[in-house]
Formats: structure tokens, sequence, C-alpha cells
């Protein structure tokens, strides 16, 4: 375990992360009302962005696209 | 600049807000969360996990999660400092046991479930402001994500705002 300080500031990001927690705790179940196929097919790999520069240089895109589009509205 | 150390702790407490959330919630105590390390590597080659896990190194974010000594999923992601945000490129979850897997689809759902709140803990505590995921092909991956808070804003590309 890494040690570090609790700082004031610290506490406040760890509770931050808390009450998020809870918040989503609050919300619906998101695998509530998946079929017995579409729990099935969560395995193997769910998740894949290929090449990670690739794919972080779309998000610059994509990033920059939509500030773009904020600006203008 | 983010502290490393500092990084290193938001991930072991992230792995905590996992398995504590886990109980909470469900009641389940027997998930734990790690780093990716050679024991973990070691049940992924052993479990016929897909992915190449020994090339994922190197990643500012890894998480292994464990069904008491069972590999259930593994994921790795990036932190983008210069706009404060977290990249997660890769998840899987152990395969079922007719593809050579140990895992029933219940570990599968809390597997995802582990990673979903850690990676979030993690980003808040870290002081990030959107997690972005690669769309699943499958539409109803993609549908899950999207109950899970985030939001698809193209073909390829799923958001989260912490």
């Amino acid at each position: 375990m890494v040690a570090i300080e609790i700082t004031d500031d610290i506490q406040a990001r760890i509770d931050k992360a808390q009450k998020a927690l809870d918040s989503m705790a609050k919300s619906p179940d998101p695998f509530e009302g998946m079929s017995g196929e579409e729990m099935d097919d969560l395995h193997g790999i769910i998740i894949d962005s290929g090449d990670p520069k690739k794919f972080e240089q779309a998000i610059r895109e994509w990033r920059e696209n939509d500030n773009k589009i904020q600006r203008e509205n | 600049m983010l502290d490393k150390d500092l990084l290193e702790r938001f991930k072991e407490l992230s792995y905590d807000f996992g398995r504590k959330e886990l109980v909470k919630r469900f009641n389940i105590s027997s998930y734990r969360g790690t780093a990716i390390d050679e024991s973990a590597l070691l049940e992924a080659r052993r479990n016929n996990f897909i992915a190449n896990w020994d090339n994922k190194i190197g990643y500012s974010y890894d998480i292994a999660v464990w069904n008491q000594d069972i590999l259930v999923g593994l994921s790795v992601g990036n932190v983008i400092e210069v706009s404060s945000e977290l990249v997660m490129h890769l998840v899987e979850v152990a395969p079922p046991p007719h593809k050579g897997g140990v895992v029933a689809s219940t570990d599968a759902k809390y597997a995802l479930r582990f990673i979903n709140y850690s990676i979030t803990t993690f980003a808040i505590m870290a002081n990030l402001k959107r997690i972005y995921l690669d769309s699943p092909i499958s539409e109803s991956r993609s549908r899950l994500y999207q109950r899970m808070g985030y939001t698809l804003v193209n073909e390829r590309l799923l958001v989260k705002e912490v």
C-alpha cells in the first residue's frame, strides 16, 4: 500500500467518490431486464480500443470538434 | 502534474470502493480488486482470457477483479493529464465454462459492476472530468454502458462525465 497523508483535500475527494456511488445506487440497476442471451454475451472482450494511440487521437479530435460546436452555440 | 504516489493510492482506494459497494448493495463479500500483477497474468493465461494481457503494461490504471481466488475480469486505461480524462482501453471478463473458463454469467455481471465502481471512483478522486470507452460492437453491451451513465457520442465513443 502506498503511504500518503490524508489531507482535507484528499478526504474531500474520497467523500465525493462515495457520494457518486450512493447516487449510482439510487438509479435503476443497469443489468435489470437483460435477457439470458444478453447475459451470456457478457464474457470475453467487452471493450477494446485497438490501438491506444489512435483511439486517444480520435478522442482528441472528437473533443476539439465538440468544443468548437459548444463555442458556436 | 499528477503525483504518481497519489494516483497509486487512489487506484488502491478505488479497488476498495468496488469491494465495499458490492457488499453494501448486494451483500456479496467474495470479490476483490488488485493491480494486474504476475498472479493475475498467470490466471489470465490459465483461464483462457482472449487478449494478450502480458503485453498490456505501462497503463496508468489497471484492475484485476477476483471472486475468491478466481480471476473474473481485467481492465486497463490511461489518464490523459492535459485534458484531465480517463480513457479505458480494454475490459475483458473471463470466459464461461463452455469456452474453457470457469466463470458464470453472475460473475461477469459482478465483475463489470466492480470495474464500473472502481474506475468511476478513481476518476473522481484523481479530479478527472470524463471517462471514455470505445463503444462495444454488440448493441446490448453498448446499451448496458449507457445504462451505467455513459453517453454514446458517435458510432465509436462512449463518454461519462464525472
